[in-house]
């Protein structure tokens, strides 16, 4: 441990020099990012020719010699038990190598008592839920197979919609209490919560450190208090995935030992499924992925796909691939759950928020751990009454998984809106509501200049932009939104670096490209601390065999593996120091600045580039590892500093009242992640989480037939994904945030920029036709309906 | 499935009800290469480029022309291999993303604009996204970028925010011919 | 997929002789194959022969893949006795046509100088459909008999009337982009944009049938279920083994006026929630109204194009152009609506696509 001088707070702004404890084996912490070569540089993706070449392999480009095609059997009712089922015939089909029943089923909730046997999952609680699956030559031929298995179900009556799931003579999802487990990307559900019919909770929040029971009481207190309150319920709807590569995996043995190539978040949580399940030791278990299109929360662990490939490898004795079509995607491996929010706020007339209360359920299907109350227990923290209650609402349908931002988007369309009704019930401005009420510093430096990007003074009250149009049925609208996302980061996050004697160098890391781009970043923190070209720094990632990382959800991955990459890479120096320093004459070569070792030869001081000093080297190569290091200031901060990441986003709308089409024309965001390692990346981040949340709010819709419990729009063309003329101009502010707890101080930005979105638009919308739209998403049957029944201000269903 | 052809191909239908698969030889000029693949004769185009012709760079989003993943060039017209049979491919001449760069250490202009304004990110929409500013570029040289929108219209991205590819294309058509290797198009 | 044949030919004829059904087994007809192969996959049909109509090779005299201008002396007497007339009770007059081949694609069509300039509605139609890709290979007539797009009757989990089932599972279920009109033995809509331009064009088909062609005008071509001769399993007149070869349209007048009108909730490739096409005739200065003709054709919210004749006969008393008398007018084009559970909102939009697309015609007329 030692003492040293850290830059901290936001670069232009508030920061200053401070003192903190740094641990042993870290280099000296970097100031603002104008002072550095590489990092902080809008830096193009070291992998950017692979990409546009077509040259870069993803996980069903994997070609191996033998390689089958496998297929699985979803179940076509949406609840039934299954008595039996019988492979026999779809073993004796042409091209068939290999069928295996699934012998239990993966994701989604579980009864308590399904745990503990452990065994075979009879019960068939969505349609889609796999159930065989079958290996052979063609795709065709595996296809046409699964028509041979035979399943003796007993089809049991369902409910998909959540409404109805509450009615006492529902459908029974859940004969039991379940709990779920969570992922790396975030979620999960808690045993010991009550559950009756359906309906499984209250899972009781309040803001961190808080005694929620405590919170209750403050809240209802205030509710009595005459001060003014503002009440609303708010829906949203059910969004999947939709990443355009499908989930997919390769699975080939051999002899005891299985390789798998996955389309996955989490190469090491793949493995340890895969091993778990099989019950093989985790040592024989590789995964790889090279490349991966997408996951937004849904790719972590191997999958009941994943399961089955691996089963029909090893029963075919030979590699089988098993890729989803999109329908498949759709169905079974995930979602954004749906939500009904009733939020009340409470606040005195000088704006200041004197209670929050949130109520509510989430319907995930047949999983749990829907909820929606991070916005409302964390962006305005500070108001002294914050209780939520979060209950599940389970129907017959797929299970959620981590949706980028698990809950976030959706507690901040409630939260958000509800603010917006405040700040005009007081007549105050909704940016200066906010200013009273959210200290945050990144999100009054990002309000500031999100508004000056902007033009907020533009904004006038709701429905008075002069009309537009040649029937002046145009309305113009500008909103805002903020959000919050957590600084998370896993400690079990290791990095190698190797210096060679050309002076070039490589870092291994066992992460894995999502599409965000690590790869990098990566190269930057290590090309910045080793003094060298970008083009010198080799990145290996994707591969278990390399030092164990995190897995890429909960924007975990940038501040969790970069700083063990400088450090290692900083090791990798003090290794260099102490080879060449003999050889030069220099006890004392030790690291400088740019690079650079520097020391005392003969009386005389030296400097050596790194590649001089590699040069020098009698040996191959000298390497460093690190692991990532607790949080700096461990005294202050238990290791773990507690941090908010903010988000503010401001959106222009118009809506053609007559019939009810809503443009977003504009999206000014001010973000914070931290260091931002790479501009150029995080904007497109950035951009991405824009545009899905832009989606979110006006065209992704699960939609399901009551009746028989079928996905309608299992597609890409009814389930509508914002396309190239749907992305309105986007502006980003982005703040450097600096906090002096690593060597890098990086924050991940996946998350933070979709939280707002939805909520943004919304408040525009009821800023451009004074109505206010409280379902998701925003499409011109609930504009119009809402035009037409101003007086209730609530659209129709 | 069976299939095929003008009275010189015929599926055969086994008395089982199962069918025998006759398979036809497919001749088509991919990236500038005459090619010759027995193949499936209702297989995709982007079956044969996927998996005979180890053409990967293709990718399939949703098999059903909604994504534009699939775009390739079919005599320079830009369409959705998947949805294209083989039999439809016959006689063609195909460019994949594999055939856009004019040698293997050269980028296209179009590619290089992706690299540099970091048009690409998760990169499975990327293939696709090319060929259709190539084929935008090839109807409209210079175009605005409404028209940009316009010409890729028919290919999701699920994370970039299209944003940065629309900075790209404009990129690519600012790009000065003289300096930039490969500017063909 | 089930098994079929695949047969190739280049000419109408050859398609229809091989459509027909003394060549052994059930048969469909491919061109573009964008709606083809959908259904195929999806196992909607199971023909036992696939006839691939290719688009003629170069130097071949086929003109079933051109659009070429037709002067009213060439024109066909069996084209020409099914024009417009110029008034009411008048036989019809000879006008210059433009011919468009059954295998002309959607991307043709919205680039082609003399449809941008002459009937801008059917070019901007050809536009808006689905996406530079699908575009590129989509046929005209392809796009007038593809199937609708209805989820239950795309989906082969449900077994719906359009298959020969006995319920419309629409009806009582998500009907959200289903008819508001003439919807209760099928409450799908006709999917076809380009439909809706070509009938306020008054375009008239050709269809090679077994013993030579015939022609009739697009107005007539389109049937619904309720309507007489209506099937519910099909969409249109098109008796089976025929094919469409070429569709004429007559070239408008200097005082005639197109436009067409597309309302999606995405703005890349989306279906219509409601689309409109409009054709005016402005009326000779000193009339009392401003037009002497008028056509409202409005899609996405009937089984077939919906011809808003009220709206017309409203648009033709106008006087003149102000905003409450374009409200009225829209007001009438949702006369006889009759919405289902989840789309009333298609009355108020239906009504304001149509006076989007009357202020703007009479804006630019």
């Amino acid at each position: 441990m030692s003492r040293a001088e850290v830059l901290v707070g936001l670069v232009g702004a508030d920061a200053t020099l401070q003192s903190r404890e740094l641990p042993d084996g870290v280099p000296p912490s970097w100031r603002e990012s104008s002072t550095l070569a590489v990092v902080g540089k809008p830096t193009q993706r070291i992998d950017g020719s692979d990409k546009v070449t077509g040259r870069a392999r993803y996980t069903p480009d994997i070609k191996r010699p033998g390689l089958l095609h496998g297929k699985i059997l979803g179940s076509p009712h949406p609840h039934a038990r299954v008595h039996g089922v019988n492979i026999s015939d779809a073993e004796a089909q042409p091209g068939v190598k290999a069928v295996v029943v699934l012998p239990h089923l993966l994701g989604g909730a579980k009864l308590e008592s399904e745990k503990a046997r452990g065994k075979l999952v009879p019960v068939v609680r969505y349609l889609g839920q796999p159930i065989a699956a079958v290996a052979a030559e063609t795709p065709e031929q595996a296809k046409a197979a699964l028509a041979r298995i035979k399943v003796d179900f007993e089809v049991l009556p369902h409910v998909v919609d959540p409404d109805e799931a509450l009615k006492p003579n529902a459908p029974l999802v859940f004969s039991g209490p379940v709990s779920m487990s969570g992922s790396a990307g975030g979620g999960g559900a808690k045993g010991g919560i009550p559950q009756k019919g359906n309906l499984r909770g209250p899972k009781r929040g309040a803001p961190r450190g808080k005694d929620a029971a405590q919170m209750e009481q403050a809240v209802a207190a205030a509710l009595r208090s005459g001060q003014t309150v503002v009440r609303g319920t708010y829906r949203t709807q059910v969004q999947t995935h939709s990443a355009l590569e499908t989930h997919g995996l390769t699975a080939e043995w051999a002899g005891d030992e299985l390789t798998v190539w996955a389309s996955t978040q989490g190469i090491f949580s793949v493995r340890d499924e895969l091993a778990e399940y099989l019950e093989i030791p985790t040592s024989k278990v590789r995964v790889i992925t090279d490349f991966c299109g997408g996951g937004f929360g849904a790719k972590f662990g191997a999958g009941n796909y994943g399961v089955l490939a691996a089963l029909l490898a090893k029963k075919a004795a030979a590699p089988v691939r098993v890729c989803l079509d999109r329908r498949e995607e759709h169905l079974a491996v995930g979602n954004r759950p749906a939500s009904e929010q009733n939020i009340a706020l409470v606040s005195g007339k000088d704006g200041k928020l004197a209670a929050i209360e949130l109520r509510g359920w989430g319907a995930g299907g047949a999983g749990a751990g829907a909820g929606f109350a991070g916005p409302a227990n964390n962006v305005y923290g500070h108001c002294p009454a914050i209780y939520t209650e979060e209950f599940d609402v389970f129907t017959h349908t797929g299970p959620l998984a981590a949706f980028r931002a698990p809950g976030h988007p959706q507690g901040a369309f409630a939260l958000e809106q509800a603010m917006d009704e405040l700040a005009e019930k007081l007549g105050i401005d909704p940016l200066e509501l906010r200013e009273r009420n959210d200290p945050h510093p990144g999100r009054r430096l990002e309000r500031q200049k999100a508004a000056e990007l902007f033009g907020w003074s533009r904004r006038t009250l709701a429905g008075q932009l002069p009309p537009e149009g040649a029937l002046g049925h145009i309305r113009r609208g500008l909103g805002m939104a903020q959000g919050c996302w957590y600084y998370f980061w896993s400690d079990d996050s290791h990095a190698e670096v190797r210096i060679h004697r050309d002076g070039t160098a490589e870092v291994l890391a066992g992460v894995q490209d999502i599409g965000t781009g690590v790869r990098t970043p990566l190269a930057q923190v290590v090309a910045e601390e080793l003094g060298i070209p970008l083009a010198s720094v080799k990145v290996s990632i994707g591969d278990t065999r390399l030092p164990v990382g995190p897995g890429s959800g909960g924007s975990v991955t940038t501040g969790s593996i970069t700083p063990p990459a400088r450090d290692a890479a900083y090791q990798a120096r003090l290794s260099l120091c102490k080879e060449v320093a003999p050889l030069v004459g220099a006890k004392d070569l030790a690291p400088g600045p740019g690079g650079k070792l520097v020391g005392t030869a003969a009386g005389k001081p030296i400097e050596l580039s790194l590649k001089q000093a590699a040069a020098k080297l009698r040996k191959e190569q000298v390497s460093g590892t690190a692991r990532r290091k607790p949080d700096y200031d461990a005294a202050a901060t238990n290791g773990r500093a507690w941090g908010q990441t903010g988000g503010v986003q401001l959106a222009e709308v118009t809506v053609d009242t007559l019939t009810g089409i809503i443009r977003v024309e504009r999206i000014v965001a001010a973000h914070d992640c931290g260091r931002p390692l790479n501009p150029l990346l995080v904007e497109s981040q950035i951009h991405g989480g824009i545009i899905q949340g832009i989606s979110y709010a006006l065209f992704e819709e699960r939609r399901l037939d009551r009746r028989t419990g079928r996905m309608l729009n299992a597609n890409l063309e009814q389930y509508k994904i914002a396309g190239a003329l749907d992305v309105p101009r986007i502006d980003i502010a982005l703040l450097e945030d600096l906090h002096g707890r690593t060597s890098t101080d990086a924050r991940g930005i996946g998350e933070p920029a979709t939280v707002p979105t939805a909520a943004a638009v919304a408040n525009a919308v009821y800023n451009a036709i004074g109505v206010r739209l409280r379902e998701l998403p925003l499409t011109p049957a609930r504009v119009l309906a809402a035009l037409a029944a101003p007086a209730t201000g609530t659209a129709p269903r | 499935m069976s299939t095929h052809g003008h009275d010189s191909h015929h599926a055969t239908t086994t008395s089982s009800g199962t069918f025998t698969r006759p398979l036809i030889e497919l001749r088509l000029r991919v990236n500038g290469i005459d090619t010759v693949c027995v193949v499936h004769p209702m297989a995709r185009l982007l079956d044969v480029l996927r998996e005979s012709l180890h053409l990967s760079g293709t990718k399939e989003g949703c098999g059903e022309g909604e994504c534009g993943a699939c775009a390739v060039l079919l005599n320079g017209e830009l369409v959705c291999s998947c949805l294209v049979p083989a039999l439809q491919a016959m006689g063609t001449e195909v460019t994949t993303i594999e055939g856009v760069a004019p040698s293997l250490a050269t980028l296209d202009r179009v590619q290089q604009a992706f690299v540099d304004c970091g048009g690409a990110q998760c990169g499975i929409c990327t293939p696709g996204m090319i060929l259709a500013a190539k084929a935008l570029l090839t109807r409209c040289p210079q175009p605005t970028e409404a028209e940009i929108r316009e010409g890729l219209a028919g290919n999701l991205c699920r994370c970039t925010g299209y944003t940065k590819i629309f900075s790209s294309v404009l990129r690519a058509c600012q790009a000065d011919g003289a300096t930039t290797e490969g500017g063909e198009r | 997929m089930n098994a079929f044949t695949w047969v190739e030919v280049t000419t109408a004829e050859q398609a229809v002789a091989q459509l027909s059904a003394a060549r052994g087994g059930s048969a469909l007809l491919k061109a573009g194959g964008i709606d083809v192969l959908d259904r195929l996959k999806e196992g909607l049909d199971a023909p036992e022969r696939l006839i691939v109509l290719r688009r003629p090779t170069a130097g071949s005299k086929s003109t079933l893949s051109e659009i070429s201008e037709i002067p009213a002396s060439r024109l066909p007497d069996s084209i020409t006795r099914l024009l417009p007339a110029g008034n009411a009770g008048d036989a019809p007059q000879p006008r210059d046509c433009l011919r468009i081949g059954a295998l002309v694609t959607l991307a043709q069509i919205a680039s082609h100088p003399t449809i941008l300039r002459a009937l801008p509605a059917l070019a901007q139609a050809a536009h808006a459909i689905a996406t530079p890709q699908i575009r590129a290979v989509a046929t005209i007539a392809g796009n007038l008999l593809q199937r609708p797009r209805c989820w239950y009757f795309r989906s082969a989990d449900f077994h719906c009337r359009k298959k020969g089932g006995d319920e419309c599972f629409a009806l009582d279920g998500e009907n959200e982009y289903h008819a508001i009109f003439d919807n209760r033995t099928c409450a799908a809509v006709h999917p076809s944009g380009a439909a809706v331009a070509l009938l306020v064009l008054d375009a008239i088909v050709e269809i090679q049938t077994a013993s030579g062609t015939r022609q009739q005008r697009l107005s007539a071509f389109f049937v619904s279920a309720s309507q007489q001769g209506g099937d519910v399993k099909r969409e249109n007149r098109l008796e089976p083994g025929e094919v469409i070869t070429h569709l004429y349209i007559p070239l408008p007048s200097p005082d005639e006026r197109s436009l067409y009108l597309k309302s999606k909730q995405k703005q890349s490739f989306d279906w219509p929630l409601c689309e409109v096409a409009i054709s005016v005739r402005r009326a000779p200065s000193g009339a009392g109204s401003l037009l002497q003709a008028a056509r409202i054709v409005v899609g996405g919210v009937a089984p077939i194009p919906w011809r808003a004749k009220a709206a017309e006969a409203a648009l033709l008393r106008l006087s003149k152009l102000d905003i409450e008398s374009v409200r009225a007018i829209a007001q009438a084009a949702s006369d006889g609506a009759r919405p289902l559970a989840k789309n009333g909102y298609k009355v108020p939009l239906c009504q304001g696509v149509v006076a989007q697309a009357v202020m703007q015609i009479l804006s630019n007329a």
